[in-house]
């Protein structure tokens, strides 16, 4: 199977093995040996990943509020390209979205801000 | 009979769901200031609305992706946080206008003039969306909305002279004030083509499923629903035209346009002016506030739905909630409601091409619709309007932001 890496994966949905909604993928990385093709391993999810992908001013405005604000910190979260297991409109990945670093973000927002307010 | 109950059933949603301040305040200025020869501008732009929002749910139903989604897929995420960030500030802007219209509605009905009606207004929204499901929201606001009917009854009851009023459905020069007659009439296409309803149609058409075998029901419920919705409007404008112009009223304020029914229906119509503006602006406010957050979680991948209990969908409940708060910040501030009405309404036709253009991109990529894929019509008919709104839209707002 062919694959276009911009048409087909970068920004797609992916989702967890149980069919959730896990976030877009925001940059693919690729490993290279002098001895090797190169060839993609991971996939990466992040505001840090976002933000090197504008322009350089809001590249660091963002790149800072990431840092700042983000539970994660300036770590992007990192899936292994092995995991897959559905490649389509949206890609299906072997992982346990409820403990994923994935949902760190969401997880955080849940915890300290909509889980405190009454009848949520 | 299903298949029946169902295209009924969405017909009268999108009617009752139709009006909400923008279309009420514009056509109505409009009627008041230039009689019958604005309609144009409705027909126009509810022509425009019916093909976008078959678009939408076409999408839907044939690549099972929401509209936010598709962009973000289409396009990548640099370009997508074009879109994302204007129609977000769109949408808070237009938010306060509907807030401004839900508070002069409470203000009408109790007779108090309470400066914690915006906020009161917004948190009662945010109750609902907090509270509710999809269906209960979509049906019982746009069942609620059916209440703006009223403008037709009292059109009828007017006797307007319907050949003048097809007159007006052409577009002609106008006789005095030509800056202000574009002004409104680019006001009200933006009030007719919003474009947050698109991206809550597409959200609602993913969470019941929608598959290929709903894109007839979905044309059909579209069109007669948008063109009995744009008659609303029309209703409104023969009204303020037959109301207004006689008696040689300018609207400068917007409790000038509660009175429009009382001289037809008396007491009863003051307070029916009040419980439709009211009724309509809220419902917008819910779909407005949603539409935002559907437009970010679908965009950034988060997960989302409204029949979700909050904790479950937190950053989604997290982004209409932080709408709801900003648009009531607005009102509370203080800006005229009138005036941010207009502006917005206006602002809507000037970012339209922000939003419709690379919406028309992925309905002509096979990628995404396959064999559904626009034809020359709806390219054309979107093109043109989308097109002209937004050049009448950037000459006319800066000479209403000059003359003002």
């Amino acid at each position: 199977m062919e694959i276009a890496l911009v048409r087909d994966l970068l920004d797609k949905q992916l989702v967890d093995r149980e069919g959730e909604l896990l976030g877009r993928i925001d940059g693919i990385v690729m490993s290279y040996s002098a001895d090797a093709p190169p060839q993609i391993t991971h996939f990466e999810l992040g505001a840090q990943t976002l933000a090197r992908r504008l322009p350089s001013p809001f590249r660091r405005v963002l790149a800072w509020l990431a840092h700042r604000f983000s539970p994660r910190g300036s770590q992007p979260y990192r899936i292994e390209v092995s995991r897959i297991i559905h490649l389509g409109r949206t890609i299906k990945i072997d992982i346990d979205g409820t403990r994923s670093a994935a949902r760190e973000t969401e997880r955080w927002v849940r915890d300290h801000i909509i889980g405190r307010i009454p009848g949520s | 009979m299903k298949k029946i109950l169902e295209i009924t059933l969405g017909i009268v949603t999108s009617i009752g769901g139709f009006l909400e301040v923008g279309s009420l305040a514009t056509a109505a200025q409009a009627g008041a200031a230039f009689g019958f020869q604005l309609i144009w501008a409705i027909l126009l732009g509810t022509i425009c609305l019916i093909f976008l929002v078959e678009m939408s749910g076409r999408l839907a139903a044939v690549s099972k992706q929401t509209l936010a989604g598709a962009m973000r897929d289409r396009f990548g995420y640099p370009f997508f946080l074009v879109p994302l960030v204007t129609m977000s500030l769109l949408g808070v802007l237009v938010l306060a206008s509907e807030l401004g219209g839900l508070s002069l509605a409470l203000q009408l009905v109790t007779g108090v003039a309470f400066p914690w009606w915006a906020p009161l207004g917004a948190f009662a929204a945010w109750l609902l969306l907090w509270k509710g499901t999809f269906s209960v929201i979509e049906k019982g606001a746009s069942l609620l909305g059916l209440i703006t009917v009223v403008f037709v009854v009292a059109a009828f009851r007017l006797h307007p002279d319907w050949a003048r009023a097809a007159a007006g459905s052409f577009p002609s020069m106008p006789r005095h004030e030509p800056m202000r007659y574009w002004f409104i009439a680019v006001s009200i296409m933006g009030a007719s083509i919003a474009p947050y309803l698109l991206y809550f149609y597409s959200a609602g058409a993913v969470e019941d499923r929608w598959n290929e075998t709903d894109v007839p029901v979905n044309r059909i419920t579209a069109t007669f629903g948008m063109s009995f919705g744009g008659a609303l409007s029309v209703a409104v404008l023969i009204v303020a035209a037959l109301v207004f112009v006689p008696r040689g009223i300018r609207i400068e304020r917007f409790d000038q346009i509660a009175l429009m029914l009382t001289p037809i229906m008396g007491r009863w119509g003051f307070v029916l002016f009040a419980g439709a503006l009211g009724i309509a602006c809220f419902g917008a406010m819910l779909e407005i506030a949603l539409s935002v957050a559907y437009l970010t979680a679908q965009g950034f991948g988060w997960q989302w739905s409204e029949d979700a209990r909050p904790r479950d969908v937190a950053r989604f409940s997290l982004v209409y909630t932080i709408t709801l708060v900003a648009g009531a910040l607005i009102v509370v501030i203080g800006v005229d409601p009138l005036a941010i009405t207009l502006m917005s309404m206006a602002l809507t036709s000037a970012l339209l091409p922000i939003a419709i253009v690379p919406f028309l991109i992925l309905m002509n990529d096979r990628h995404f619709v396959g064999q559904h894929g626009n034809g020359w019509i709806s390219n054309t008919v979107v093109c043109a309007i989308v097109g002209l709104a937004f050049v009448l839209a950037v000459v006319s707002i800066p000479l209403e932001l000059l003359g003002s």
